[in-house]
């Protein structure tokens, strides 16, 4: 018969809520790309104000973690649960950001209607970065590595459409210099959803860690 | 000077024991290598203190053992005609219950050498400060040195047993439980000595405190019904173990 059901009962309420956390960020996500695929200044600030919760969800699973960590005496998998949990969190937050720079974005584009072309050129960047994110967090919920690995390895398209991009845009900003704010927006944007990429494996080798006991760097 | 080579000091191949028909250790292997710590974990019944008390021949005592197998001391065969005495002096043992003579702190420390035919006062004098020393007892305990040793605290007395141990100048030094009587202090002194003490001495320590060996140990084997599951540096044990039963026990979740 297993023993210690108090502590696998606070271990569990950790991964769901970093499942929840996951959720939030997903949904985080969808909305600013939503808002800035269709101009909806109304949504982006939605995002930006409740980009807190986020936080506050961080805070709670670190002092959680913390806490069972201190009482508990976690070993081995128990462990490495907890220390992926607190590395995890912190990857979600700041890709929840990620979601705050292009609700930003969304704001300060509003009624640039010349910058819209480029606006269409991001929506998929934007799009195969949440795949990422929607990825990692079906790995995390199904403890499953394999497909760890697969969403680490989508990271090399996203850097590739990030150059590609990253080109078009100065081409643009060269033949358009009076839009070189907006311009200069949209590149920090687009270094922003790339570096959303890195969160991601990021979390794609915690999650290899919790589950082998190995750290492995993906996408060197 | 720091080696980064090991030294085989112990070496198990094979054994069994047997209790009557009852089989208490089923084909141990174990390397135990000098000057480091090694940690005996498993729960109740599985065999670590057996396989303990193998090391020093402590089992010769009880009837009706039956050992087969090959345990080598420094490449020696210590069932094949070692003398049992000398073994002990060179691998002494603590118990789980801090058992002084009931005689002086001295006289406690002195028994071993004056055994061993040493009647000199002066030496027996500088042996007991060393042993004491050693055992991180002197400063506390130098001016009750004739005062009754089941009159000192339950720490002081398993630090004293050590002393004993150290006294007779060992090379292993065997514990089952050394700490399982004592409060968390003097726990934590017993093993800042163990830390010491490995830098002169070969220590083989049983614990059923899974932290204790977390801290104190270099490599550690979990055994489980008379079988060695798994042996590993701690840390690997302690973070990554390969077997799904070492992970459930160390992990708190034994059936």
């Amino acid at each position: 018969m297993p023993t210690r059901h108090h502590f696998q009962e606070e271990l569990q309420e950790v991964h769901n809520e970093i499942l929840k956390m996951g959720t939030m960020v997903e949904e985080a996500l969808d909305s600013a790309l939503k808002a800035f695929s269709e101009k909806q200044v109304v949504l982006a600030q939605r995002v930006i104000a409740e980009d807190g919760n986020i936080d506050e969800m961080q805070l709670l699973i670190e002092d959680r973690c913390t806490l069972i960590m201190a009482t508990q005496q976690p070993v081995a998998t128990d462990l490495r649960s907890l220390i992926t949990a607190i590395k995890i969190a912190s990857s979600l937050e700041r890709i929840a950001d990620h979601a705050v720079h292009l609700s930003k974005t969304t704001s300060r584009l509003e009624g640039k209607t010349q910058m819209d072309p480029l606006r269409k050129l991001i929506v998929p960047m934007a799009e195969e970065g949440i795949s990422m994110v929607k990825g990692v967090l079906t790995a995390l919920a199904d403890h499953d590595t394999d497909k760890a690995r697969e969403v680490a390895a989508m990271d090399n398209g996203l850097d590739r459409t990030h150059s590609r991009l990253f080109e078009t845009l100065v081409n643009f900003q060269k033949e358009h210099p009076e839009h070189a704010l907006q311009t200069t927006d949209l590149l920090f944007l687009i270094r922003f959803l790339e570096r959303l990429g890195d969160h991601v494996t990021h979390i794609c080798e915690w999650i290899i860690l919790r589950e082998t006991g190995r750290y492995t760097e993906l996408n060197k | 000077m720091e080696k980064n080579e090991t030294k085989l000091k112990i070496k198990v191949d094979n054994l069994d024991l047997y209790y009557g028909d009852f089989q208490a250790l089923k084909e141990v292997d174990m390397d135990i290598e000098e000057n480091k710590v090694t940690a005996l974990i498993g729960p109740s019944g599985c065999g670590k203190s057996t396989f303990i008390r193998t090391l020093n021949r402590m089992n010769d005592l009880i009837d009706d053992v039956t050992i087969t197998g090959n345990i080598t001391y420094d490449g020696t065969d210590i069932y094949g005609g070692y003398d049992v005495i000398e073994l002990r002096k060179k691998i002494g043992m603590v118990f789980q219950k801090p058992n002084p003579f009931p005689m002086s702190v001295y006289d406690n420390v002195a028994y071993g050498p004056k055994t061993h035919g040493i009647k000199n006062k002066a030496q027996l004098d500088e042996i007991v400060e060393r042993s004491l020393r050693g055992a991180a007892l002197w400063e506390e305990i130098k001016d009750r040195l004739h005062k009754p040793a089941l009159g000192i605290s339950g720490g002081q007395q398993q630090r004293l047993c050590i002393a004993r141990v150290l006294a007779v100048e060992p090379d292993v030094v065997l514990m089952d439980e050394p700490t399982s009587a004592l409060d968390p202090i003097s726990t934590s002194r017993i093993e800042d000595l163990i830390d010491d003490l490995k830098k002169n001495y070969t220590i083989v320590i049983v614990t059923h405190n899974m932290q204790q060996a977390g801290r104190i140990s270099d490599s550690t084997s979990f055994f489980f019904e008379g079988v060695v599951i798994e042996t590993g540096p701690t840390e690997e044990i302690f973070f990554n173990p390969r077997n799904k039963k070492t992970e459930d026990y160390i992990s708190g979740r034994f059936g």
